[in-house]
């Protein structure tokens, strides 16, 4: 009895020093702002009016007949739809190229990734440079009509843009995934496939990419949920301009909070993008781990 | 493959390369041309070489204080987030309670939230009941926090690979369950903390939506932040704000250039999350 009570005693002091830090911290910058958040849907609070009052669901229904959000998240699901395909099959070619043998492969994979170490806000800026100044003087100086005006005063070209750069940095991210997942391949496997005359496209097609599913369904899913989070680059390259026509979900977010100082309203837009970020994370451990026990 | 095919492979790599890096080139070259050169013509190479655009970038930025702030905000960051990321992710491996079992599935979840759900009811805790806007150290306690599952989930699983007859041993030897960890345990985990340490690092030098809700003031201002500022504030300007950005890559890369394989792989760690 009295060793069992020592012993609870023990377990209270390990559970104090080494768990209650961690969930102190965890409660009050996750937990608890996550609940206030979901309380904060239900009110009209603007950030300074002192009375707040209840709305019900008035902002989760303003946040579908909002006719700006409506056009944010499409536009969204446009620049993660091209953003995906893009860096995805330009990551799984440079892998492949690098994992092939050639001389200065390690040199190669650093290059390629350097845009990764680096914050949107700078890469967006660098880029917003390109168009509006290196790209249109070119395309003056060799006569070509719609390089001569820079492409963020263009709506549609602007979000082109936004996909060119998103591509561009996470091509080099998404590659060392594949790059993982194509040094696993046994290298008996691709010797066997040369042997019996398979065609370096045949071994890519029939050999490669069915042994690295899984890298692949991390790499499209990763991309898919980054580029519905991102927020840098399209504040530094457009900021959702011109005439609000790059607005993408996460910087619609920004906005409606923070310039437009409708909070409930913000907050309600938010968890909207938490459920789609949620069931692709879902749908991305769904998908993984039956790929595991496929192997 | 072919010695032939492997070396015009290695040509057509090279290029792709070289056409990825084709900003970064445009980037530094303008750096060294006034302003006026550069809009004529931002391709060639500077005609009137000049080093102002530098001190320009450095004071409007207020540089050396905003490389302070980031540098300060991202060292305690990482070293709290070890502490505390490490020491639960023991716990938790070792003693399977159900309370810890309930905290830990918890910290999982949440992983799955993005930043947007937690913006708007963090500003109004913190800034606004608790006055703490400008204060360095509110920045590191939220990015601690914010970091936290993922660091505990990894530290609990690389925990879970050290066999528990270590710790039984040194029990044995009169260890507690504290000193085990800071003996024996802590010193194993040194690949899964390069680890850990790189990808949050990475993630709090490079923040900006976070840090820019709370550190308005030029002295508490880092490096992104203050390269928004000058870029949004100031018009015209070209060449010195193409100098700030440089400015704004080059810690960062020098570190790249030593530690590249561990960054790489604390970067794409990242995606085993989930």
């Amino acid at each position: 009895m009295a060793k069992n009570f020592g012993k609870k005693i023990k377990n209270i002091g390990i559970f104090a020093g080494f768990g209650l830090p961690a969930t102190i911290i965890w409660a009050s910058v996750v937990l608890i702002p996550f609940i206030y958040g979901i309380w904060i849907t239900f009110t009209d609070w603007n950030g300074l009016a002192i009375d707040i009052n209840y709305v019900g669901v008035q902002n989760y229904l303003e946040v579908f007949t909002d006719s700006t959000f409506v056009t944010a998240f499409f536009k969204t699901v446009i620049y993660a739809f091209f953003t995906v395909i893009a860096s995805n099959l330009v990551g799984f070619l440079l892998a492949l190229a690098v994992t092939s043998g050639i001389k200065g492969q390690s040199f190669f994979r650093t290059g390629f990734f350097t845009p990764n170490i680096i914050g949107g806000i700078i890469l967006g800026y660098i880029w917003n440079f390109i168009f509006s100044y290196a790209l249109t003087t070119f395309g003056k100086s060799i006569g070509v009509e719609w390089m001569s005006t820079s492409w963020l005063t263009h709506p549609t070209r602007a979000l082109i843009a936004l996909i060119i750069v998103s591509s561009w940095q996470m091509s080099g991210y998404l590659m060392v995934i594949y790059i993982a997942g194509l040094t696993n391949v046994p290298k008996e496997l691709l010797e066997a496939a040369y042997v019996d005359g398979a065609s370096g496209f045949q071994v890519v097609r029939r050999v490669k990419l069915p042994l690295i599913k899984n890298s692949t369904a991390i790499c499209i899913f990763l991309s898919i949920s980054r580029t519905f989070m991102s927020f840098d680059m399209n504040l530094s390259l457009t900021a959702g301009g011109p005439y609000k026509s790059t607005e993408l979900i996460a910087y619609k977010i920004y906005q409606t909070a923070f310039t437009s100082m409708e909070f409930g309203k913000g907050q309600a837009q938010a968890i909207v993008l938490f459920v789609i970020v949620a069931i692709i994370s879902l749908l991305q451990v769904y998908f993984t781990r039956k790929g595991v026990d496929e192997q | 493959m072919s010695k032939t095919k492997k070396k015009i492979l290695f040509v057509i790599t090279l290029v792709v390369l070289i056409i990825f890096m084709v900003p970064f080139f445009i980037l530094v070259n303008n750096t060294f041309k006034p302003t006026g050169e550069f809009i004529k013509t931002p391709f060639a190479l500077p005609k009137n070489f000049t080093l102002e655009n530098y001190t320009v970038a450095i004071d409007r930025m207020n540089f050396w204080k905003a490389l302070y702030n980031t540098a300060f905000i991202t060292v305690l960051t990482v070293v709290f987030n070890m502490l505390v990321g490490s020491m639960t992710g023991y716990f938790f491996a070792r003693k399977k309670w159900k309370v810890n079992k309930i905290v830990f599935g918890s910290f999982l979840a949440s992983m799955v939230a993005p930043f947007q759900v937690y913006m708007i009811p963090l500003v109004r805790i913190y800034a606004g009941k608790f006055g703490l806007s400008n204060n360095l150290l509110m920045v590191v306690y939220i990015a601690v926090g914010l970091n936290l599952p993922f660091a505990v989930f990894l530290y609990k699983g690389f925990t879970e690979g050290i066999p528990e007859e270590l710790d039984e041993a040194a029990r044995i030897d009169g260890c507690g369950f504290t000193r085990t960890f800071f003996r024996i345990i802590m010193p194993l985990l040194k690949p899964i903390i390069i680890t850990v340490t790189v990808f949050v690092a990475m993630g709090v030098w490079n923040d900006y939506l976070m840090s820019s809700l709370f550190l308005t003031k030029t002295h508490t201002k880092t490096l992104a932040i203050a390269i928004k500022t000058f870029l949004t504030n100031h018009s015209a300007e070209y060449s010195p704000m193409m100098a700030g950005l440089l400015l704004g890559i080059l810690p960062m890369l020098a570190f790249y250039l030593i530690g590249q394989k561990y960054i790489i792989e604390g970067v794409v760690a990242g995606s085993v999350k989930g």
